[in-house]
């Protein structure tokens, strides 16, 4: 078993999110990520959830979850001393990952640098300076014109934002994406570069259904599903969407004829299922309001797990719709040790979510807890130092 | 021009749909060469799904595919015929990297498995996307992008408070599979360019989709409190919605984290006085006075355009952006100045819209946008100049059938 990024050297001044996000992602795979922290602490440390609900910096449950497996060093950057200690991180790391608008940080000219910057609106353009956020990157992006979509009355429901602060997530992924893109070039070139990363082009660039409709079919398709919030996400446009059932929700997401005729045996033939205004998926799209109260009397009649039941015997598109309890419950994801008990100092044992994929030979791992505020101030310096001073030897000896 | 990341790079796509492709649409951006495996019995399901050109459908007229297959190659191989797959496997054995989203089924029909291509090609690298994993209890079903939505606990933290849980729009899951995608390719491909080793990389999009909703999980699991919806509400942050502004369905979004955003909203809606009162001071207080702020800015917003509310707003220091649909989006000045997104030119449907990269590499400006491939266009490509093939060879796979 190996670590992808092992030896990389990151340093992580993001105060935001997706910066410690991207930070993140790479340290799980065995980066050496050391997060530069000012005596207050970084902002991250006073967000919730808390353990026990106790807002405290240390028992911040976000923070623990975003910083495991880095490093922390405490740095005024406000003295000269301080401002000292960075440039000889800087000196020695590998990448420098920062959510600062360009102007704000002034970054030292080092070819071997590679400098992850991830904005909310990128390092260019005209709002490079704006403010941001996940739900100002929701709203200009496109994506809330289909959440939750199908609403009554649009001048009163607003749009939404995908819950939680996804899009914040989305931006890291994209800056560890490109970051290692980076690596990739540096390990052929020795040249560094800087990495822009924006998380309004990020949700814009999910936004495929929406932009081809509007470039390809603007009259047809784009009108007919697109422009208004009464259409978007179509759910439950046709037999795909969120239904209830007797005590819960499930998500049937029937697409293909075939699906169709294989639900339809397998809730016993019922006569509506050999109705020919259902005999296809643009035929059940115009009919909905026929189907829709029909599969939901039959919803209704069952529990989530007997529908789930079903649904694997006759290989089905049709899930549970957890709430985040039965998520951490899940038999699929205990079989697959989704969640590892890491043991917090000041905490206790937390179940930590693995990374996103799961690797054959170079796995998610957890090295150590999050750092408590400048936890490795003196350890990381004189590393730094230490590799500095070899660095200077190599290169006179060199000569 | 410079060499770009992933030039050398070549990547078999057995993938269809939305999550992969998105993922290999990056990748080729960044310079790999993806070849498609399609067929004209089982095209990639995306080339016969709206938007047509025109509202004209065709195998290579989609507006999903075709923005998505930009950069790539197709081949057609017929996978059912023993012959084909055998074909399929000696173009995995000169590539780098294979992605799939194979139902379980399919792949144990065609023994398409890491041990396998790994005897074939040992360095290869394996990336395998499925709705709920590899392994488990239910590795068998299958999921589209709302089931695994659903299963994941993002509906359930979706909606307004008071409704049903609401699926994320434009099929985001798989949006978020593909981005993930990506970064585990780049990670492996990074790892095998130190250790010389290829390996396999099972990403479950529940698992992935998972991982997006961290602090509702550590909720859960630190206090067995377990989160709902929440319309647009936000611990940190307070107000924080989206307000009407002129016009139908028009909206502005605002988010005020700080004091110091709280006193610029204030000031921007001439509600000066407001920054000293202590009943608004800090989150909470704010949070308390929400309906009071609420109606208040909404009288505000209401009387300007989203987009000169929030051009006002962002002068005092406020985050704001208007809600925006697809014509304005794509002559948005932001994304216009960035050059985000590209028109590119194809054969059948002539020039069109795409989204490029969302990241710039100051090393690499230029990026080509080369069309979507029509079905097959590669096929003399892939199996005349690539495996070697004789034109007599290659003419008896297509009178067999093997390539069609």
């Amino acid at each position: 078993m190996t670590s992808a990024f092992a030896g990389v050297r990151i340093v992580d001044l993001s105060s935001a999110i997706p910066g410690a996000y991207c930070a993140k992602l790479l340290a799980d795979h065995g980066a050496n990520v050391v997060i530069v922290e000012p005596p207050a602490g970084k902002s991250l440390r006073f967000a919730g959830p808390f353990h026990g609900g106790i807002e405290d910096p240390e028992r911040c449950g976000l923070f623990l979850y975003l910083n495991l497996n880095k490093r922390s060093v405490l740095v005024d950057c406000e003295t000269t001393e301080g401002a000292q200690q960075l440039g000889r991180l800087l000196e020695w790391a590998d990448v420098v990952v920062l959510d600062e608008p360009p102007g704000a940080f002034d970054l030292p000219a080092i070819p071997r640098l590679i400098v992850a910057r991830v904005t909310p609106f990128g390092s260019t353009g005209p709002r490079s300076g704006w403010l941001g956020s996940d739900l100002i990157a929701m709203a200009m992006s496109g994506i809330m014109n289909s959440t939750p979509g199908n609403v009554d009355d649009v001048d009163r429901q607003p749009p939404l934002r995908v819950g939680g602060r996804q899009g914040d997530y989305a931006a890291g992924i994209v800056a560890a994406f490109a970051t290692c893109l980076a690596l990739i070039d540096r390990a052929r070139t020795g040249l560094g570069q800087l990495v822009d990363v924006s998380e309004l082009e990020t949700l814009a660039s999910f936004m495929f259904y929406e932009t081809a409709g509007f470039s390809y079919d603007p009259e047809g398709m784009y009108v007919r599903r697109v422009a208004d919030r009464r259409l978007t996400g179509g759910y439950p446009r046709t037999s795909i969407g969120i239904w209830p059932c007797k005590d819960g929700y499930v998500c049937i997401a029937i697409r293909e004829q075939h699906h169709f005729d294989r639900f339809a045996h397998a809730i016993g033939d019922p006569e509506w299922s050999r109705d020919e205004r259902f005999m296809s998926r643009a035929a059940r799209g115009e009919s909905r309001d026929t189907l829709n109260p029909l599969i939901l009397e039959w919803s209704m009649q069952h529990t989530v797990r007997e529908i789930w039941q079903m649904a694997q015997a006759n290989d089905l598109p049709i899930t549970p719709c957890n709430d985040v309890g039965q998520l951490v419950g899940l038999d699929q994801l205990r079989a697959r040790d989704f969640f590892v008990e890491v043991e917090q100092p000041g905490v206790g044992s937390v179940a930590i979510p693995r990374g996103p994929a799961r690797f054959s030979a170079s796995p998610w791992h957890v090295a150590r807890p999050a750092p408590r505020l400048g936890q490795h101030t003196v350890e990381v310096l004189l590393e730094v130092d230490a590799a500095l001073a070899n660095r200077s030897l190599s290169a006179l000896r060199s000569k | 021009m410079t060499t770009l990341p992933l030039e050398g790079i070549r990547v078999v796509e057995f993938a269809a749909a939305a999550a992969v492709p998105f993922s290999t649409f990056w990748l080729a951006a960044m310079g790999a060469e993806v070849i498609k495996v399609e067929s004209y019995q089982h095209p990639d399901v995306a080339r016969r799904l709206e938007p047509y050109a025109d509202g004209v459908p065709g195998h290579n007229r989609s507006g999903m595919f075709n923005t998505k297959g930009i950069n790539k190659r197709s081949c057609t191989i017929n996978l059912a015929n023993k012959d084909g797959l055998a074909l399929a496997l000696r173009l995995v054995a000169v590539s780098d990297v294979v992605v799939e989203n194979f139902t379980f089924r399919v792949a144990e029909r065609y023994d398409i498995n890491y041990p396998r291509l790994r005897a074939l090609n040992p360095e290869i690298i394996l990336v395998s996307c499925s709705a709920l994993g590899r392994t488990g209890p239910a590795k068998r079903a299958p999921g589209y992008n709302e089931n695994i939505s659903a299963i994941s606990g993002l509906a359930s933290v979706t909606g307004y408070r008071d409704g049903p849980p609401g699926l994320p729009g434009s099929t985001w899951g798989d949006y978020i599979s593909g981005a993930t995608l990506a970064f585990a390719t780049a990670t492996a491909i990074f790892e095998r360019m130190r250790s010389g080793q290829g390996q396999h990389v099972d990403l479950a999009m529940a698992e992935a989709l998972a991982v997006q909703i961290p602090e509702a999980i550590l909720d859960q699991v630190l206090n067995g409190v377990t989160r709902g919806r929440q319309g647009n509400e936000d611990e940190m942050a307070s107000p924080h919605g989206c307000y009407p502004s002129l016009g139908h369905d028009q909206w502005v979004a605002i988010a005020v984290f700080e004091d110091k955003q709280w006193a610029g909203l204030a000031s921007a809606i001439g509600r000066q006085e407001w920054a000293g009162d202590s009943r608004f001071a800090g989150l909470a207080g704010r949070r308390r006075q929400r309906d009071e702020i609420d109606a208040a800015v909404s009288v505000w917003t209401r009387a300007r355009s989203s987009i000169e509310a929030a051009a006002i707003l962002q002068n005092h220091g406020v985050p704001a952006g208007p809600f925006m649909k697809t014509p304005d989006r794509v002559r948005d000045p932001q994304l216009v100045a960035r050059e985000f997104y590209q028109t590119v030119d194809h054969p059948e449907t002539g020039p069109r819209l795409a989204a490029g990269l969302p990241f710039r590499l100051t090393r690499h400006p230029d990026i080509a946008y080369r069309h979507a491939p029509l079905l097959g266009e590669h096929n003399e490509y892939v199996f005349i100049n690539l495996l070697g093939m004789s034109d007599s060879e290659f003419a008896d796979l297509v009178g067999s059938g093997v390539v069609y």
